[in-house]
């Protein structure tokens, strides 16, 4: 199994050692002053560190911080669901907002529009629909964009909004996780890379499922890892 | 006066008020949900903290602030 945790080499040279004895340097277990360094900050063998603020994989994102956060906790990996998930509410929204100026001029042309109706109305109703079609746009991508799965040196956190007004908190210590598992299927999983990743924990503790999360088999393989180095640790 | 005579007497006095009523009943309301989406992104970017966060907590206040105009607008054009 490859290095996914190498400080201070670039891609290349990751690959390069793939083939060597299991290592796993995290970054929590390096001294700070070294951390403060460019040269030692962590790479991954096919990831450089990703943060776009709205992507829905980021790996060692920066300045992101949660809710339930440690002192010295660092976040791995912060996941969304899949951009393509979130087609159904864009193209809904796109029709919501390019209906008005298509449908007004075909009914003002047709002289389907009752005279008696005063000008002012119309005038509402335009400003209304946007209003509503803004808003639903805003609470769906509300939802997409905070609706997050998180990994940690030593936890998993699954933070999900099933509405605006509910929320729901999960976490687990990577210690106590027992098997890590992927499942995708289907054509545009297939061509656009994104799965569901099932994490099964010991006992009576909830089991965690990142659903739709892009680049279900790195992250089963990040998860591996920080399983194999709290095995490591609680050896020690 | 029981309630059918003065729904009545509205209607006759002009079916465009009852609306005008109706519709700024539900466009108060949805000033609330708008109050609500809000209040609960302010809550969200507290659990997930990320530089982009004032913004959509800006874009938020903007649209509740679009509900309130939207509100007034019905008052006077309505």
């Amino acid at each position: 199994m490859p290095d996914i945790f190498t400080a201070g080499k670039s891609s290349s040279q990751v690959n390069n050692s793939s083939s060597s004895k299991r290592r796993a340097v995290l970054p929590i277990s390096k001294p700070k002053q070294e951390m403060s360094t460019p040269m030692s900050m962590p790479t991954i063998t096919n990831f450089q560190k990703k943060s776009a603020p709205f992507s829905s994989f980021q790996f060692m994102p920066e300045k992101i911080r949660f809710e339930t956060q440690e002192a010295g906790e660092q976040i791995i990996l912060l996941l969304r669901k899949h951009w393509i998930t979130t087609l159904p509410w864009i193209a809904s929204g796109l029709i919501l907002f390019i209906t008005p100026p298509i449908i007004f001029p075909i009914i003002g042309l047709s002289g389907m529009l009752p005279g008696f109706i005063p000008s002012g109305y119309l005038s509402f109703i335009f400003a209304g629909w946007y209003l509503l079609s803004f808003g639903f746009v805003l609470v769906n991508f509300i939802l997409w964009y905070f609706s997050v799965d998180i990994v940690t040196e030593e936890r998993i956190i699954d933070i999900s909004f099933s509405n605006i007004l509910y929320k729901k908190l999960s976490e687990t210590r990577i210690r106590k996780l027992e098997d890590v598992s992927m499942r995708t299927g289907g054509f545009i999983r297939s061509v656009l890379d994104f799965g569901d990743v099932h994490l099964q924990t010991a006992g009576n503790e909830e089991n965690f499922e990142f659903l739709a999360v892009p680049h279900p088999r790195e992250i089963v393989r990040i998860v591996n890892e920080l399983m194999g180095k709290e095995e490591e640790e609680g050896e020690k | 006066m029981n309630f059918e005579q003065l729904l009545a007497s509205l209607i006759n006095f002009s079916p465009f008020l009852l609306i005008k009523v109706l519709v700024l009943i539900l466009t108060f309301f949805y000033i609330l949900v708008a109050f609500v989406i809000f209040r609960q992104t302010s809550l969200m970017t507290k659990v997930v903290e990320a530089e982009v966060s004032s913004m959509i907590e800006l874009i938020t206040g903007v649209h509740f602030l679009s509900a309130i105009f939207v509100f007034i607008l019905g008052l006077v054009i309505l």
